[in-house]
């Protein structure tokens, strides 16, 4: 099946995907405007473009490899790519894999939500999204899913942070690709809370309080040693940090605290990872399992071209 | 061409006080990452509720009498008009569903 934006064609040609990949694995130019921050601020529609993913899948993209720090996402975005046949429309496996932000047995937000108004409201977005998997669905269906929930979301404000990621599933995803960029960041920094949240070794709001303040005077007086020897402005960065670590081990109460931080950091990193590796494991299935039906229907008499220039 | 509308200390009591739509006011500058990554999403929104809200963005450096008017002390900040009195105000990177969250009840 293909939704309604079925306009973009993966690749075009073989050698389209296979210069991917190997831009990927070697860490080139469209790896680094793509799946790293600079995709936030940048345009990314080159992507698209001249590589025919949907746009909405080249926006959730980058986030599964935690914006190029994640090493090991690039054997993802390789088996990713090679799971995608040349043709086939993607913005169907966008859409299922955003509604993993929902419907996840492990990490999935309809776990959040309580019974009740704003758990219905957030299903009557997901239904949408299932639809438009589909078939199009009208701008008044998206306006009324949303503005049902916004009606009803200060009912249950302990599911404040699942309704606003809801919020953003609930877009036209062939008019605002982007949001799929704001679903998959609002699951990751909730998944990112819940990992610091549940750690063995919670601060207390003292401790908390207490890190920041140390946090800041070790920042300042490293800062204040190195500037009596040269300009604030020829500090390196490596020389900072040595200071800073110096600085810290002077103390061996701030460090005991510090060195608590950096476990706990290590711990929730941990965790997030998780997390990715799990998403990053169904979207291969995902792919696997519809692009394969979807490129058998295309009539391989017909040429396939990337996209249709006036979606653009 | 963005669908936000440059507003000045000169247009912004007819484009903004003035309005017959709640208008959406986004405090930005040039050089703020935040700003810029946000600005995807202004666009979406303004294509959305075209006709029923207004978009509009200032400049804090070029209008620093507007920002202090609103007492905006960082960018972005968003600040939703409506009939000449701010609303809701917000600050940061904003994605589509906060800003479907706050102006779906105004539509």
């Amino acid at each position: 099946m293909s939704g309604p934006g079925n306009t973009f064609r993966a690749f075009g040609e073989e050698a389209r995907r296979q210069a991917l990949i190997a831009d990927i694995r070697n860490k080139g130019p469209i790896y680094t405007a793509w799946l790293t921050r600079a995709s936030i601020e940048g345009d990314i529609s080159a992507i698209s473009a001249e590589h025919g993913l949907h746009p909405a899948l080249a926006r959730l993209l980058p986030a599964l490899g935690a914006f190029g720090e994640a090493e090991d996402a690039r054997s993802f975005y390789e088996a990713l790519l090679n799971a995608i046949p040349v043709g086939a429309e993607t913005g169907e496996l966008a859409r299922q894999t955003l509604l993993l932000a929902w419907t996840d047995p492990v990490y999935g937000r309809a776990r959040m939500v309580a019974p009740g108004p704003v758990r219905d409201a957030c299903e009557g977005v997901v239904a949408l999204v299932k639809q438009s998997v589909e078939q199009a669905v009208d701008k008044k269906a998206w306006r009324s899913a949303r503005a049902t929930l916004a009606a009803v979301r200060h009912d249950d404000p302990a599911a404040e942070k699942a309704t606003d990621l809801v919020m953003s599933l609930g877009w036209d995803l062939d008019q605002a690709p982007g949001a799929a960029h704001d679903v998959i960041s609002a699951w990751a920094a909730a998944v990112n809370l819940e990992a610091d949240a549940s750690d063995e070794d919670c601060f207390t709001a003292e401790e908390s309080a207490t890190f920041e303040t140390e946090m800041n005077k070790v920042n300042e007086e490293a800062m204040d040693s190195l500037a009596q020897g040269q300009s604030v402005e020829s500090i390196g960065v490596e020389d900072f940090m040595a200071e800073v670590e110096k600085l810290w081990r002077a103390d061996p109460v701030r460090h005991a605290l510090k060195q608590r931080s950096v476990a706990r950091r290590e711990r929730s990193n941990a965790k997030v990872a998780a997390w990715r590796g799990s998403i990053q494991r169904r979207m291969l299935d995902l792919a696997q399992a519809t692009l394969v039906a979807e490129t058998t229907a295309i009539n391989p008499a017909e040429p396939v071209g990337l996209h249709d220039r006036q979606q653009l | 061409m963005s669908r936000l509308k440059i507003v000045t200390t000169e247009t912004f009591e007819a484009e903004v006080l003035q309005s017959q739509i709640p208008v959406l006011v986004d405090f930005h500058a040039a050089w703020c990452g935040p700003c810029k990554a946000s600005a995807p999403a202004l666009e979406d929104a303004a294509r959305e509720f075209e006709g029923e809200i207004a978009f509009v963005k200032v400049d804090v450096d070029e209008e620093p009498t507007l920002a202090r008017t609103y007492d905006v002390q960082g960018v972005p900040t968003f600040i939703v008009m409506k009939d000449g009195q701010p609303i809701e105000r917000f600050q940061g990177l904003v994605s589509r569903g906060k800003l479907a969250s706050v102006l779906e009840p105004l539509a």
